[in-house]
């Protein structure tokens, strides 16, 4: 009872509401930016325009314009696409994966999983990014590698928790019942154990999804993802680095927009988590 | 033949390339610093480069621009170059050069010592000659500015006489003398350490210059201590006798934006490399010394043995099909200055300044070009079409790609597909370049090469040039570059230049695009900064009052 106390009075504080109302509404808009970002605006974010190089923002291009007289808001609506799309890919491939290997883990012999989850720790004692940028390096640069190596350096985290709500799924009243009525391991894997170690997991992709934009941003912007002009966050913000003094513009909406995305999808994983998906705290 | 491409001919080069396309820089300004006030012996100056010559610290055998740069405090020449282009004494008293052209003799001065107590003499110029041309040390820049073949040989005539001899008459020699590439090394480094010499450092970078690289951390840090016995600067320098202050503090910070900071937080005295953004960022205060670059150009070259370039129509459409002069002012904040002609403006003794506004921006008679050559259909993208094939040109690059070039290629693209002609820019690694430029498989390629002698057209306009990337094959502009090479009568030598230079701009076998400069800016409280024809800094006479 003291938990759903405490979840309602959580629910009822107006700043976590109006916060998570804010962070939906965002994620909504973005969205929609990415798969339609037409609707958004007529500019063309490839359309170099020599007589318009670096301009401010005025109302014929809201965000300014870029070095080469690209309109920085296209670009950004454009990019919304690619930077979403790889955030997104990148976490449905690590948790497809993290399932996979996270259920196989917590159901097969103790020496295989000792053996597979000491691999993980290995993975997991390297700080993600590095990880990222070491597949990379192995991979090379491009846009589906950046994809990939997103996901390998996530996938450990996802191995992990599978794996945990395996162990403590396997031992419920209901597949006891299934195992005593003889029903095969991979049915009993597949229709009892998955479905229930999907809630928590789908609370930290939420807010992995964020942390995969910032590292595929964050892989773009040093020259290891797309390359120019594709209209990705990370390229341009890394294309106005050096353009801070003189034309804030170019490199500061897409950080807003990177940081937003990431805000957003955070603050509602958590709230997901608060509202007792089961998630690990 | 030392003009014949080999892989690794031209990979030096495109290291040199690569640093000569990333000069960037701001307005003219006087070719000396001033602005701080009274000098005060001793102290330190830190200078903020973007980058090291890790590996490549030989200045014989390294091409890279940023070495030329940081070896120039320790290694002097025979002669020294000034601003202008005019020849002075350095190392060397006098010199004469015999009727034929074909020996150069020097009078070297007999009291000048290596920092390692050596003393200097004409066995040392003839060790340090004989170490540029040794097959070991696999020079490619500074061997063929000693003359490649032309080159026969160094005699000791006497203790402080040197004689230096040709096979046949080689007119740029002195300026390249000039150069640290043709610096000197002490003997007892050339014969102890020979194979250390591309990693450096303390004891092996030991020259005669007015400081002693004291300490080497690659990828941070070089620090030089003045060489308190210097008293050789070259004829009307800017300070004689021993550097000013005790210490340069040379920092590697390879953004551009991170040096700019440096520089106004006060962390560092002087950056180099200093692009056209920074440069608007730095307030009054600061002294900025912005030089352009001599030699060729940044420039496009247009591969005339293929089809899409093999006819003047298509050339001279690229020429006028877009606006370069607004694309060259909106990269560059209106601080470059758009390139007419092969050389640039800096280059001495050779620039045609004629040329200028010889080919303005036409984008109707580009395609009425167009249509005269028979590309008059349209594909669904509205390219032109001839005979159902795309009038399309691949570009290649090789990384990194400079900011601004990559923001320059973008509006070539985009100012020519207006136009309807196709332009594909393929940026490329180093390796994946070179098999496509030493195989022809481009239509387009790019870069800007420092050179201080106009002689520097005979590798990119001559048959068997090395850097030939157009595949200009043509009787009378090989025997201009041989007989400019040739002359040393200056008005003959102009003469032959703006020939050669009207011959490009008729055929554009090159589209020059921008001159590029180095700009170099100090902080308050610095002065005494002086630069050499490429606008790098020399510091014997700076100081701080800081």
């Amino acid at each position: 009872m003291a938990v759903d106390l405490r979840r309602r009075v959580v629910s009822r504080r107006p700043g976590k509401r109006t916060g998570r109302i804010i962070a939906a509404a965002t994620l909504g808009v973005l969205s929609a930016m990415a798969l339609f970002p037409a609707l958004f605006t007529g500019l063309d974010p490839l359309g170099a325009d020599v007589s318009a190089i670096l301009q401010p923002p005025s109302w014929a291009h809201i965000f300014g314009t870029d070095q080469v007289g690209r309109d920085v808001y296209s670009r950004v609506v454009y990019g919304a696409g690619y930077s979403l799309g790889t955030g997104v890919g990148a976490t449905a491939i690590a948790l497809v994966v993290g399932v996979v290997f996270g259920t196989l883990a917590g159901l097969v012999p103790r020496a295989l999983d000792g053996v597979l989850m000491r691999g993980v720790e290995i993975v997991m004692a390297f700080p993600e990014f590095l990880v990222a940028l070491f597949i990379i390096a192995v991979l090379g640069p491009g846009p589906a590698n950046v994809i990939i190596a997103v996901s390998v350096a996530a996938v450990p985290a996802y191995i992990r928790v599978a794996r945990a709500e395996t162990l403590v799924v396997r031992r419920a009243g209901y597949v006891e019942a299934a195992r005593g009525l003889g029903v095969h391991p991979l049915t009993i894997a597949l229709r009892h154990i998955v479905p229930n170690t999907l809630g928590p997991l789908s609370v930290i992709a939420t807010i992995g999804i964020g942390t995969a934009i910032v590292a595929a941003a964050g892989l773009s912007f040093l020259g290891l993802g797309p390359q120019d002009p594709t209209p990705e966050w990370g390229l341009i913000l890394a294309g106005g680095r050096n353009l801070l003094a003189v034309a804030w513009w170019v490199a500061v909406f897409p950080g807003v927009f990177i940081t937003a995305t990431v805000i957003s999808a955070t603050v509602l994983g958590r709230s997901l988590r608060a509202h007792g998906t089961g998630g690990p705290r | 033949m030392r003009l014949i491409p080999s892989p690794r001919r031209v990979l030096a080069t495109l290291a040199l390339v690569a640093g000569t396309a990333l000069l960037v820089s701001g307005c003219a300004s006087p070719q000396s610093g001033a602005g701080a006030s009274t000098p005060q012996a001793g102290g330190t100056i830190t200078f903020a480069v973007d980058v090291d010559p890790v590996g490549h610290l030989d200045v014989h055998s390294s091409q890279l621009d940023i070495n030329a740069i940081l070896q120039r405090p320790v290694f002097d020449s025979l002669v020294s170059q000034n601003a202008d282009g005019s020849i002075v004494p350095w190392l060397a008293k006098s010199w004469s050069i015999s009727a034929d052209g074909l020996s150069y003799t020097f009078d070297l001065r007999t009291d000048v010592k290596f920092t390692d107590g050596a003393p200097f003499n004409a066995a040392a110029v003839k060790a340090n000659f004989e170490h540029i041309v040794a097959p070991d040390t696999q020079s490619a820049q500074a061997s063929s500015m000693l003359g490649g073949d032309f080159y026969a040989g160094t005699t000791v005539v006497d203790d402080h006489t040197v004689r230096v001899d040709f096979t046949q008459p080689f007119a740029p020699f002195l300026h390249n003398a000039a150069a640290v590439q043709l610096g000197f090394y002490s003997p007892l480094v050339l014969a102890a350490s020979a194979d250390k010499l591309k990693a450096g450092g303390p004891g092996i970078s030991v020259g005669t210059g007015p400081f002693i690289l004291s300490s080497y951390t690659p990828g941070s840090e070089l620090v030089y201590t003045k060489n308190p016995d210097y008293n050789w600067a070259p004829d009307g320098a800017a300070h004689q006798g021993a550097a000013i202050i005790d210490t340069l503090d040379v920092k590697i910070l390879p953004e551009s934006a991170v040096r700019t900071g440096a520089l106004t937080s006060g962390q560092v005295d002087i950056i180099g490399d200093t692009s056209p953004a920074s440069l608007a960022q730095l307030g009054a205060g600061y002294t900025i010394i912005s030089t352009q670059s001599p030699g060729v150009p940044y420039s496009l070259f247009l591969n005339v043995k293929r089809p899409v370039f093999a006819n003047l129509g298509e050339r001279l459409a690229l020429a006028e099909g877009f606006d370069l002069d607004a694309a060259v002012k909106g990269v560059f904040q209106g601080r470059y200055q758009r390139a007419w002609s092969i050389l640039s403006p800096g280059t001495p003794n050779s620039y045609d300044a004629s040329l200028e506004g010889s080919r303005p921006f036409n984008s109707g008679d580009a395609r009425a070009l167009l249509d005269a050559q028979g590309w008059t259909g349209r594909d669904s993208e509205g390219y032109r079409t001839k005979d159902g094939k795309r009038l399309s040109a691949r570009w290649i690059s090789y990384t990194p790609v400079a900011e601004d070039n990559a923001s320059l290629a973008a509006l070539i693209q985009d100012g020519m597909k207006k136009i309807g002609f196709e332009v594909k820019h393929d940026v490329l690694e180093p390796g994946a370049y070179l098999d496509a430029y030493l195989a022809g498989d481009y239509d387009l390629t790019d870069w800007g090469y420092l050179s201080a002698d106009a002689d520097i057209l005979r590798s990119h306009l001559g048959t068997k040039g090395f850097q030939n990337a157009s595949h200009v094959s043509d009787a009378t502009v090989d025997a201009n570059l041989a007989a400019a090479v040739a002359t040393t009568d200056p008005a003959k030598r102009a003469e032959l230049y703006r020939a050669l230079q009207q011959y490009n701009a008729d055929a554009i076998a090159t589209l020059p695009l921008y001159v590029p400069e180095y700009s170099l800016a100090a902080g308050p409280g610095i002065g005494g900064v002086t630069v050499d024809i490429n606008g790098w800094p020399q510091f014997s006479a700076a100081y701080t009052s800081r």
